[in-house]
């Protein structure tokens, strides 16, 4: 007869009854674990760190390794960099700059797209076409030298940044968000308000976005991975968040020449750092999308 | 006889499709709506039946002014409807409502159901506070049979039956005149359909609203109405007394409908009048009668000339050569 | 004469959320269907009747399990068979139509080869006498001009037609049984005849029995010799179709017959009052008695067992005792 679930593997059903396990599944664990440390550690940056990011430690040498390993100390525990900084201070302020930069930078990207998108979608017409041909001269340039061009332009800093990458990612929130629309548009209800003789601007405001928003978190928390990154590639190239601020691309960058002589704690945990936090967010966005479409929640 | 609430003539409704080939291009025209006339009584429900592309779900757009007319006539209230704009428009807006088919997606997933009532009150009724508003939801609410309290839930929480009543008190929160119901009982459950089917003819009653009530399901139609038309390919070939057309259809096509109903008992067999054929496009109808092709009483004339509709029998009009 | 399916106590129960919450779909169902006959399966939504259809064909989805009960086709134990025996099956000695013949349909597939597949599988034809075979079915359902059709594409037909495409492929692998669910729900009036129509013949000519699934108390006066009333999981009332339709025993037959409106008839539609239950929160006792207007105390506290009224015909309601009781009464004074 068909297949049940006692003829799948024993080691598999499990790892799918621990998957389904709703009290587990209620919460993302591994997003969770790994991102609230490290909120934690950005906003409480300046009380956490053991030293000033910007200066060396007073009577260490440059290159030390981390604590553990022969010729490291106590007192910079993932090792200095080549000014004498403390690497964990550096870690710790960094990853200040990249969840700020990730968040604010989605926000911004979220709402221009989410805007331009509702606009597009529902208007139609003449504004609908303006904006897709927009939309698609936009997509053409590729993200991460525009972004360069942006930023050699207007000059490095942080919030120029965050203005930067938002505006080189909203294409992909107003596509998505327009596609719903259009689809939303045709919903009954949307037809019961306007022939209820409600404005345009009730309709979107009242029946368009609370029904785009569940679409929109699920991007932002996707995209909060891919500008961290972008972030990270702009410091890299040096055109990110100037020095001596510090940032896990800038950091990576100093540390890339070091790692041929096998100072690898330069470069290895400002890596972790990214890979860590794009893994978690994109974790919590995968979970967030099924979590927020009642077809996929209740398997 | 009172005067009607809802007067529609000649109403047409063409929709330009684009024909032709890759180097030349052609507008042709889909006669979705063909020229048809009704009245509509205050207090009074009128059936429309008729199968897929006959212009059922088309007039219902008319009538709520989501198509503009090619042709002809809404007159509401002794008023034309086509030029109505501003302050006229969104009387009229207040007074037509409309209930669809699907209680799925016809109330805004994310509003509560006291907002989603509320709705019409405020767009048209902006001088009331908040406590009447709140009020007239729960005095709806009370009118289609469900608890005040429940205004403050989410349409998910309720059946397909409740959704429909919550959709039903929606196009009664104003002072409805008239609603358009585009078979609200389809979707849902058999042992519900009576419920909504009862409470709709309460609320007649009470309210004195009338309905234009489009259905698939003749016996539904037939026991909700006062009067029913028969339509087919955009055009109305018979409307009478509700009993009436039940007892003696006269247009062969409204026979075939009747003839292919469902029996209420399996001794209820009755010769079926089959139709040949398939319903041909409304993109290019038959010449004289639309039916002619299929019908199995054609005459010569029929493929000439198109029979006016004409009233044979006292509130019994037909549109068909045979009786002339 | 030993009937062709023979469902004995099945019980389907769907499971969710990592097995937290159980569903008994099917609970307790049992029905016989001989060759050449028409048997109903009347229910709402939630009843339970397409499940069961699922669970005869081993097509369940994942979640839904049968925990017991057994299901013959001609003698043969169903649920012992492995997984290639059960697709030999599926399609050769049964095939089912559903309701909606566009997701019945492969749009990327022309008319002929869907057709003629369970003929290529099931009775092993080829070349042209599979596409003789195919004429002949397009021509069973009524289709006009089949060698042309053979070549279109599923969406260059009406609804109609498509419909009577599903129900050729249905034919082409010779089946004993039919199942057909709700085969005419979005069908016009006079399609839904003619398609009707359609099927009572083809099954006078092939000899197939036919298992017709609906809500539809009409098409069931139409089309059905015997009817099985389904609620909650539990078939409430079967029986031959004229018995049920005269003198309905349980409430819930009653109740649907009476919510039917009637052609020509102004007489208030009985309203059942409530909703139809959820499945996964049943009341105690006897499901229905909640919305019953018959229900006694003994409804809510136990669940009637179901109860033989004649040849073929089964109730499942505590007003049956409480009359046999009279009966008895009535003949001892």
């Amino acid at each position: 007869m068909a297949t049940t679930s006692a003829d799948i593997d024993p080691a598999v059903s499990t790892l799918v009854a621990v998957h389904r396990a709703p009290r587990l599944r209620g919460w993302p664990i591994l997003p969770t674990l790994i991102l609230v440390p490290f909120v934690i550690l950005a906003l409480g940056a300046n009380l956490i760190a053991p030293y000033d990011p910007i200066e060396p430690i007073p009577g260490a040498k440059i290159f030390e390794p981390p604590a553990w390993m022969p010729g490291g100390s106590l007192h910079a525990l993932l090792g200095t960099d080549f000014q004498a900084r403390d690497v964990l201070s550096r870690l710790i302020f960094g990853a200040r700059v990249s969840l700020i930069v990730g968040i604010a930078g989605t926000l911004v990207a979220g709402g221009i797209g989410t805007a331009l998108g509702i606009l597009a979608g529902y208007l139609g017409g003449w504004v609908d076409q303006v904006i897709m041909r927009i939309t698609d001269a936009w997509l053409a340039l590729p993200a991460l030298v525009f972004a360069i061009f942006l930023a050699t332009m207007v000059g490095p800093s942080m919030w120029n940044i965050v203005i930067i990458l938002g505006a080189v990612y909203w294409t992909r929130y107003a596509r998505v968000i327009r596609g719903e629309v259009l689809s939303l548009r045709e919903r009954e209800f949307v037809k019961l308000a306007e022939i209820a003789g409600a404005s345009r601007t009730r309709v979107i405001v009242r029946h368009i976005l609370p029904n785009v928003a569940n679409s929109a978190m699920v991007l932002a928390s996707l995209t909060i991975g891919v500008v961290i990154i972008a972030e990270a590639s702009l410091s890299f190239l040096g055109v990110g968040v100037p020095a001596p601020q510090p940032a896990w691309g800038s950091m990576l960058s100093d540390g890339r020449s070091m790692l041929m002589v096998g100072d690898w704690w330069l470069t290895v945990f400002p890596g972790l750092g990214i890979l860590l936090v794009v893994l978690a967010t994109q974790l919590l966005g995968d979970w967030l999308r099924v979590k927020l479409d009642p077809q996929l929640r209740n398997l | 006889m009172s005067p009607a609430l809802l007067e529609v003539q000649g109403l047409r409704k063409h929709f330009p499709v684009k024909a032709g080939g890759l180097f030349t291009s052609r507008v042709a025209w889909v006669k979705a709506v063909d020229g048809i006339d009704f009245a509509i009584r205050r207090g009074e429900t009128l059936g429309v039946i008729g199968e897929s592309g006959c212009g059922k779900t088309t007039t219902a757009k008319l009538i709520l002014l989501q198509e503009r007319p090619t042709a002809g006539s809404i007159r509401f209230d002794g008023a034309d409807v086509a030029g109505l704009a501003g302050d006229a428009l969104m009387r009229y807006r207040r007074e037509v409502q409309v209930v669809f088919q699907d209680p799925y997606s016809s109330l805004s997933p994310r509003m509560r159901v006291g907002d989603i009532i509320a709705e019409p009150l405020e767009i048209h009724d902006k001088q009331l506070s908040r406590e009447a508003r709140q009020a007239r939801v729960a005095a709806v609410l009370e009118l289609v049979g469900l608890e005040p309290g429940v205004a403050r839930l989410f349409p998910h929480e309720f059946s397909g039956g409740q959704r429909q009543r919550i959709a039903i008190a929606r196009a009664l929160a104003t002072d409805t005149r008239l609603i358009v119901l585009d078979e609200p009982v389809s979707a849902l459950d058999v042992s519900i359909r009576a419920q909504i089917m009862n409470q709709l003819e309460a609320l007649q009653h009470r309210l004195g609203v009338s309905y234009l009530f489009i259905g698939h399901d003749l016996a539904t139609v037939a026991h909700i109405s006062h009067r029913i038309a028969v339509m087919y390919l955009g055009q109305i070939v018979e409307l009478a007394d509700s009993l009436e057309l039940c007892e003696h259809p006269l247009h062969p096509y409204t026979q075939a409908l009747f003839t292919a109903a469902l029996p209420s008992h399996p001794d209820d067999k009755h010769e079926r009048m089959t139709l040949t054929g398939e319903v041909p496009s409304a993109l290019d109808p038959p010449s004289g009668c639309r039916f002619h092709p299929r019908c199995p009483r054609a005459m010569p004339i029929c493929g000439h000339e198109a029979p006016v509709r004409r009233e044979v029998a006292p509130g019994h009009a037909v549109a068909c050569h045979l009786y002339e | 004469m030993a009937p062709l399916l023979q469902v004995s106590d099945l019980r389907t129960h769907f499971t969710s959320f990592g097995g937290s919450r159980v569903v008994r779909a099917v609970d307790g169902v049992s029905f016989t269907l001989r060759e050449g006959e028409t048997l109903g399966l009347v229910g709402e939504s939630g009843s339970g009747k397409t499940t069961t259809c699922l669970s005869i064909v081993g097509l369940l989805p994942p979640g839904a399990r049968i925990v017991g009960g057994r299901v013959d086709l001609a003698g043969e134990d169903l649920r012992a068979k492995t997984a290639r025996e059960m697709r030999r099956i599926r399609g050769g000695q049964i095939a089912m139509i559903l309701q909606d013949p566009m997701a019945s349909l492969n749009p990327l597939f022309s008319v002929y080869w869907q057709v003629a597949e369970p003929a290529y599988y099931h009775r092993r034809l080829r070349g042209a006498t599979l596409r003789r075979r195919v004429q002949a079915l397009l021509g069973a359902v009524r289709i006009p001009s089949p060698m042309q059709r053979m070549r279109e594409y599923p969406h260059q037909m009406s609804g109609g037609m498509r419909q009577r495409i599903v129900g050729a492929i249905a034919l082409a692998g010779g089946p004993k049984l039919i199942i057909a669910d709700e085969p005419t729900t979005n069908l016009d009036v006079t399609i839904q005849a003619q398609y009707l129509d359609l099927l009572k013949d083809i099954q006078q000519e092939t000899g197939a029995a036919l298992l017709f699934v609906t809500h539809n108390l009409g098409i069931v006066a139409k089309m059905c010799d015997r009817l099985a009333v389904m609620y909650a999981g539990k078939i409430v009332e079967q029986g031959a179709v004229r018995d049920l339709f005269g003198a309905p025993k349980h409430p819930y037959t009653k109740a649907l017959l009476g919510s039917m409106p009637k052609l020509g008839s102004k007489e208030p539609l009985y309203a059942i009052p409530g909703q139809p239950p959820d499945l996964a929160a049943l009341p105690t006792g006897c499901a229905f008695h909640p919305r019953c207007a018959e229900a006694m105390a003994r409804c809510a506290a136990e669940e009637p067992a179901e109860r033989v009224l004649g040849a073929d015909r089964t109730a499942r309601c505590w007003l049956l005792d409480q009359a046999r009781r009279e009966q008895h009464v009535a003949g001892a004074a």
